[in-house]
């Protein structure tokens, strides 16, 4: 026979060499009790069936170690599964904090692709002694259900999941686990430009749940939320919806819609600024992309004798001023508005209620 | 104790276990842990252990090392010292991590970023928690390649020192005596301050400490750091933080989601209050102003008139011809 042929190492324990073997298995994928033991008797160090008592007994040595193995019940297919192994990249806070720091970091330099890989890239990290994070359930169990399931994902699994709430709490970010399907199709429709409408039902902060008609143009990343833009046929101004607040989204044939809406699309308003600078190099663009309904940009500096005239021409093409508006409130520097004059009013009057905010210092409890 | 003896199964938790395995699998979780032990710590660490408080001779501990490696453990074993101990070197962990080319490519992106948005401190971090993850990984090189060893060289090198010497400061948390040339004057001024963190902002670095003569903080640019050295005083208070509430209105006050350090104070169906406790109060204004008027500063009063005036310098110069 095959397994006699090859010499078997006898200065080794091997009780502890079944169980090694055990663990390295199950880390790749849970097992049924056959499939074990066929892996027994494949390996040249084993060469043998071994008996389900034993089988227990190694499942105990590894439970003593502190491995979480779930138990095979016909709920889980027969299988065992193991939920934690001690083994692995042991992460303390300091390093998640550090990790939510990077990602934080990132966040407006990446894409939305790259953001997802990250996210599964850290999750991947925080998870190497929970194997069973990665493994394909076999069959889901809620785990108050389980027998087992409940004590075990309290000292192991559970404390990961906490690790990764966290993770995403500290870089304030959206988990997009659950939302893979509908990124796919977002993402088929924005990235090579088709033009479908789509049916959406919205979970919206302010109406709750809502049905509407939307045009996709572009996936986007920001402050640590997946956003799509694109055109809705209530609003003659684009919306960005948070994909994790999409709950259905489904191709719709609306002839009609689709042909307003492209039209739409394509309407876009020139707006002039000129930006107070004192000094060129303090200001090199508005940071706003296509994303925030600027698709151009052009600076053009103008320099002066007296540094309060010094100042930049902005031009820009948007779809809408909703970004830009927040950028001039926000910006360092003072600014007038060239064209258009709706704009120069529409920011008159917030700066004018804003003023207005803080003129009642006396009426504050805090 | 013979290994004949140490077979018979021990009982952990009212089961039958094996004691001898349960050890060896231990003493990889030692190493896993420490990546280097000597063998005499690793076999009083198994003798202190609950279920087998027994002797284990150095024949038994061989056997154990034996079994490890064959089973494909890189262990190797050195003498070292006065008394030639013997250590064992874990130099690879037994169940790595598998690490796609993607995921390294994305690494080398990440490090990428960092290096050119001029955030040496992150970077530094960054890279000595990617050197600890690659032995827990099936990748041999480690993530300083040609590309990012290069940018990580170029990112350190310039700020190398003063992080290191300034990150120590607020470790050790004693007061500092520096000269410190004023921004404005260009005039140097003798300070004694209470360190507490160095920040990074768009590549400079800040150390935000306590001024001891006036009990408020202060905000010193490194780089404008004549000359420092440690006082034999310990700091005497924690590190200050700002609080400021703010209120938001209609949609946003709905779909807002807290920043770390935020909580909410009151809520109703118009309105949300968020307290917020940051370290420096430029960042927070600037982006309570984006909000616009679905936002305001509600504390303390000394930022409502800096926001106010901000608002009426920008009001007034938008409509002056």
């Amino acid at each position: 026979m095959m397994q006699n042929a090859i010499k078997k190492n006898k200065s080794i324990n091997s009780t502890a060499y079944r169980i090694y073997r055990i663990l390295e298995w199950l880390i790749d994928k849970p097992l049924t009790l056959t499939e074990i033991n066929m892996r027994f008797k494949n390996d040249p160090q084993i060469g043998k069936f071994l008996s389900s008592d034993s089988v227990l007994f190694y499942f105990n040595t590894l439970k003593a170690i502190g491995c979480k193995i779930q138990r095979p019940s016909p709920r889980n297919n027969f299988h065992y599964r193991l939920l934690y192994h001690p083994y692995g990249f042991a992460l303390s806070n300091q390093s998640i904090n550090l990790l939510a720091a990077v990602k934080q970091t990132l966040q407006n330099a990446f894409c939305h692709q790259e953001i997802l890989e990250l996210d599964i890239f850290f999750k991947k990290i925080l998870t190497t002694e929970n194997p069973s994070y990665h493994q394909p359930v076999i069959d889901y169990v809620p785990h108050s259900k389980t027998t087992t399931g409940a004590n075990q994902n309290k000292s192991a699994g559970h404390e990961k999941q906490l690790q990764i709430k966290a993770l995403f709490e500290k870089s304030r970010s959206v988990d997009y686990a659950n939302f893979e399907s509908h990124i796919k199709i977002l993402e088929n429709i924005c990235n090579i430009n088709k033009q479908l409408l789509i049916d959406v039902e919205y979970n919206s902060p302010v109406k709750g749940k809502e049905n509407f008609l939307f045009l996709p143009e572009l996936l986007f990343y920001e402050e640590g939320a997946l956003y799509v833009r694109g055109e809705r046929p209530e609003f003659s101004f684009p919306s960005s919806l948070r994909v994790d607040r999409i709950n259905t989204l489904s191709p719709t044939e609306d002839k009609k819609w689709l042909t307003v809406l492209s039209a739409r699309q394509k309407e876009l308003l020139v707006i002039e600024i000129q930006l107070f600078v004192p000094k060129k190099e303090l200001f090199e663009g508005t940071g706003l992309k296509p994303q925030h309904g600027v698709y151009q940009e052009t600076l053009h500096w103008v320099d002066h004798a007296e540094p309060e005239q010094c100042h930049y021409r902005v031009t820009l093409t948007v779809r809408d001023f909703f970004y830009i508006k927040q950028f001039l409130l926000a910006s360092p520097f003072l600014f007038k508005i060239l064209q258009p004059d709706y704009f120069l009013v529409d920011l008159k009057t917030a700066l004018e209620t804003l003023s207005a905010y803080y003129e009642k210092d006396n009426q504050l409890k805090y | 104790m013979s290994e004949k003896q140490n077979q018979k199964p021990a009982i952990a938790h009212g089961k039958s276990i094996s004691s001898s395995a349960l050890r060896i699998m231990l003493v990889l979780k030692w190493l896993v842990k420490y990546k280097q032990l000597d063998e005499e710590t690793l076999r009083g660490l198994l003798i202190e252990y609950t279920y087998l408080n027994r002797s284990c001779t150095p024949e038994t501990f061989s056997k154990y090392i034996n079994t490890l490696t064959t089973l494909g453990c890189d262990i190797s074993k050195k003498s070292q010292g006065k008394g030639k101990k013997i250590y064992y070197i874990l130099k690879k962990t037994p169940f790595p991590i598998s690490l796609s080319l993607g995921e390294q490519i994305l690494n080398e992106k990440i490090m990428a970023v960092l290096s050119a948005q001029g955030q040496t401190l992150l970077l530094n971090q960054y890279f000595d928690f990617l050197e600890k993850l690659w032995w827990h990984t099936d990748k041999e090189i480690k993530p300083n390649t040609r590309l990012t060893e290069v940018l990580f060289e170029k990112a350190s090198a310039k700020h190398k020192k003063n992080l290191q010497t300034f990150n120590q400061f607020c470790k050790d948390a004693f007061i500092l005596e520096l000269q410190y040339r004023e921004e404005i004057a260009s005039q140097i001024v003798q300070l004694q301050v209470e360190p507490y963190q160095l920040v990074e902002r768009q590549g400079r670095f800040y150390l935000y400490a306590l001024n001891v003569a006036s009990s408020s903080q202060v905000v010193l640019l490194i780089d404008r750091v004549v000359s420092v050295h440690q006082l034999p005083t310990k700091n005497k208070y924690k590190q200050p933080l700002s609080h400021v509430v703010f209120s938001l209105y209609g949609r946003l006050a709905s779909s807002y989601r807290l920043y770390p350090g935020e909580s909410v104070v009151f809520k109703s169906e118009q309105e949300l209050h968020i307290k917020a406790s940051v370290l420096e109060t430029d960042s927070i204004i600037q982006r309570l102003l984006k909000y616009g008027v679905s936002c305001q500063l509600l504390a303390p009063l000394s930022l409502r008139k800096i926001i106010k005036k901000k608002i009426q310098e920008k009001n007034e110069f938008l409509t002056t011809f």
